[in-house]
């Protein structure tokens, strides 16, 4: 079974606000997770990984502060939802001088989606990069070069986005549909539970309907 | 249609004057909206249509597909008809079962693709679809008719046109869903085909063939039922039944959370009048069928039912502004410098609100070769709007903020009248709700469904800032997030922010149906209370098989001899 990409943007949407995140953030972490899918990557998962690590955490402990040009998390690792937005903001700095590197970023490949919104934005190729995997990010596309089986890494202790000089390695084919597993589903659907209010029966009869008949 | 003389001296209505709720809850179809940019298509690139299959027993069990080919594609509508026990009937979207369901798939199915999804669509919500189906809705009987309609149809005779004329329809449906909702296709991949390149085409046809269902299936039902006596419905008085739909509160948020698509829909319409009113000069046939228009416009009015007393006040409002149009016409007939616009612009001081955006509609009508265009503008890039502007200077997001939300800055939001309501989902089946915020435990709950609010509290928030840009503001300041994004999309696109506020205890969630309502087309409005509505869609519209044969296009107003005149 696939899933709409819509879906997964609606989902995730939800389970990042349920997890804690502002409702401007949340927005971002859907279209990150439906962006990955968009790559036929696991976005959902990625999400889900993230949200576990960083459940109803302080934003201030987990967004990027500025050391000299070096983003890190004042306690833990640092979000990738919230560095990537942080990193779309400042989309016409970045990389425009030296490479802007961060620190400890959990779920790294959660950042493609923004690097993709800054490259958009201002119209720069930029490159992606963290252990032994580049990605390569232009307005026509993403390449992929080095190690794949980095993409999934945990955690990554230094990330850099330089300026994309070279465009190298394999050119990531777009998917038109979701891949997402019921269990990954299922739990991102536990934290978006959280943003449901429970029912109550005058919340039924007053929040929606009326006294009339539906049925005339 | 000659081509008006035209300048471009009036420029299009101030946003602080559309985007009011008031005078949204009191738009009306106009010839942009969805329905009937979808019919002019058809009819224009010559559609065929046809019934594949119609497997439907006595007791109403069984399926349907109707295929509707056009130039490089085809769609198929395929039903499934439900024998449904009466008590378990209801518009609300926490039903389990309906008298038909359906889904609008790209391409036609085969047997084992219809097998498929005779054991997903009757469940709905509780199934799943590929994306091959580009829409799954359901629609339910109305009571007051259907079984009528079968009796009479059975015993040789044709229904009470009173009685039709009061309902309406035979079904309503109850839900539309499209983009992608329970497995269907992302609206994206079939936004590239000229057919659906325009809001709500996908689910404009699909209700357009389920009308044509539902006719067919309660003459079938009579000939099952006195296979010697039954007639088919009588073509004019068949035209008379529209397809209904019941819309509750998951649509209003809707709106609010698209406003790219919300500005390229109002502006659309905007723009069509205000090229109306820079005609420099008219034209005696135009002239005359504008005034035919009205009367027909009177007609609607005349038949348009509801129950609910603010409706109630909106018609009588309505009939006595059009009656008062048509006495000012005659004696100040159209014509002479700008004729469009000296009309408008008494109708702004003489008529209420009704009235006004009815004339809007009535101005707009007969000039389709002036304004059809627009209807090419009235899709959205909203992927494209989502980047905040980072580098923009904190001092500019301010007075972007004063320019767009004058009114919210000047709100006391310590009243708790101006935020005594909380938009929530409930836990049961994911339901769009409005609570008391003071009186009920669900603000931990509460949805950015408030523009008004959030932007005054960021307005005081970046006052504390002081300087520096949008981006490190944001960096300190995640809640605003969604607010800014907002307010940058409110300067960009002025008709996408509603200038009204959405939790205050006199806000009225029907107005934001209708608006988003008039816009696909519907007609008769008739809210069941003050967050539910029913309303017609393509009544007096000609069905699929007299398409070729008929007018596609002057269906929004019934025809004169409905009412014997």
């Amino acid at each position: 079974m696939t899933w709409s990409l819509n879906e997964v943007d609606s989902l995730s949407k939800k389970a990042a606000r349920g997890s804690g995140m502002s409702w401007g953030l949340a927005e971002e972490a859907g279209k990150a997770a439906r962006g990955l899918c968009e790559y036929g990557f696991d976005g959902p998962e990625n999400l889900l990984s993230l949200l576990r690590d960083h459940d109803n955490l302080p934003y201030d402990d987990i967004a990027p502060k500025d050391h000299a040009g070096v983003w890190s998390a004042a306690k833990g690792g640092l979000c990738p939802v919230a560095a990537g937005a942080a990193l779309c903001d400042l989309a016409d700095d970045i990389a425009r001088d030296a490479p802007l590197q961060m620190k400890g970023v959990v779920r790294p490949l959660l950042l493609l989606p923004f690097v993709q919104g800054a490259v958009a934005q201002s119209g720069r190729d930029l490159c992606l990069c963290w252990d032994g995997v580049q990605l390569h990010v232009s307005r026509d596309g993403v390449q992929i070069a080095g190690r794949e089986s980095d993409l999934d890494c945990a955690q990554a202790p230094m990330v850099q986005v330089r300026a994309g000089l070279a465009r190298e390695g394999q050119v990531l084919a777009r998917a038109g549909r979701a891949r997402m597993a019921q269990t990954t589903a299922a739990q991102l659907g536990e934290y978006a539970q959280r943003t449901y209010a429970p029912d109550t029966e005058a919340s039924r009869l007053k929040g929606a309907g009326s006294n009339l008949s539906d049925n005339d | 249609m000659k081509q008006p003389l035209h300048t471009d001296a009036i420029a299009p209505r101030d946003p602080e004057t559309v985007m009011k709720l008031a005078r949204m809850g009191a738009f009306h179809a106009c010839r942009l909206s969805s329905m009937r940019v979808l019919l002019r298509r058809l009819k224009s690139e010559g559609w065929t249509f046809e019934r594949r299959h119609f497997e439907i027993d006595a007791k109403a069990d069984g399926y349907a597909v109707y295929t509707a080919h056009g130039p490089d594609h085809s769609y198929s509508l395929v039903a499934f008809s439900n024998n449904l026990p009466p008590e378990k009937r209801s518009d609300r979207v926490i039903a389990t079962e309906w008298d038909a369901t359906f889904t609008l798939l790209d391409g036609v199915p085969d047997a084992a693709e219809i097998a498929f999804l005779s054991r997903n669509i009757p469940r709905q919500e509780a199934g799943r679809v590929t994306g091959k189906s580009l829409s799954v809705s359901r629609a339910n009987r109305s009571v007051r008719l259907f079984d009528y309609v079968v009796e009479q149809l059975a015993a040789g005779q044709q229904p009470d046109e009173q009685r039709v004329g009061d309902v309406g329809y035979l079904m309503r449906t109850t839900a539309v869903y499209g983009s992608g909702k329970l497995g269907a296709a992302d609206r994206e991949a079939t936004s590239g085909r000229p057919e659906f390149k325009g809001p709500f085409q996908i689910e404009m046809l699909s209700v357009y063939l389920t009308r044509a269902f539902v006719m067919d299936l309660v003459e079938h039902l009579a000939k099952l039922r006195a296979p010697d006596t039954a007639v088919a419905l009588q073509p004019s008085l068949r035209r008379r039944f529209g397809i209904g739909n019941s819309t509750g509160l998951g649509m209003a948020p809707f709106l609010i959370n698209h406003p790219v698509l919300l500005n390229n829909w109002v502006g659309a319409r905007e723009h069509a009048l205000a090229r109306v009113r820079n005609i420099a000069q008219g034209d005696a046939e135009t002239f005359a069928e504008f005034n035919t228009l009205l009367a027909r416009a009177r007609v609607n009015a005349a038949n348009w039912r509801s129950e609910h007393p603010l409706q109630i006040e909106k018609l009588q409002q309505l009939r006595t502004d059009l009656a008062q149009l048509q006495t000012h016409l005659a004696a100040n007939p159209l014509g002479g410098q700008h004729p469009w616009n000296h009309l408008w612009v008494w109708a702004e001081q003489a008529l209420g609100l009704e009235g006004q955006e009815q004339l809007a509609s009535l101005m707009i009508e007969p000039h389709g070769a002036l304004v059809d265009d627009l209807a090419d503008t009235m899709h959205a890039d909203e992927a494209g709007a989502f980047m905040i502007d980072g580098a923009m200077p904190v001092a500019t997001l301010t007075s972007v903020l004063q320019d767009v939300y004058g009114w919210a800055l000047d709100t006391d939001w310590e009243d708790e009248k101006a935020r005594a309501r909380v938009w929530y989902t409930s836990q049961e089946k994911l339901e769009p709700r409005l609570a008391e915020r003071f009186d009920e435990p669900v603000e931990a709950y509460e949805q950015p469904l408030c523009p008004g609010r959030d932007a005054a509290c960021l307005f005081s928030d970046l006052r504390a800032h002081g300087t520096g840009t949008v981006a490190a503001f944001l960096r300190d300041h995640p809640e605003h997030r969604h607010i800014v994004r907002r307010a940058q999309i409110g300067a960009r696109y002025p008709y996408s922010e509603i200038r009204d506020n959405m939790i205050s205890a006199q806000m009225l969630p029907i107005d934001l149906l209708r608006a988003k309502l008039s816009f696909f087309g519907a007609g008769h409005f008739d809210p069941r209370s003050d967050r539910w509505v029913r309303i017609n869609m393509y009544k007096d519209a000609p069905f699929p098989d007299e398409l070729a044969r008929m007018d596609a296009d002057d269906w929004t107003f019934p025809p004169l001899k409905e009412a014997g005149q």
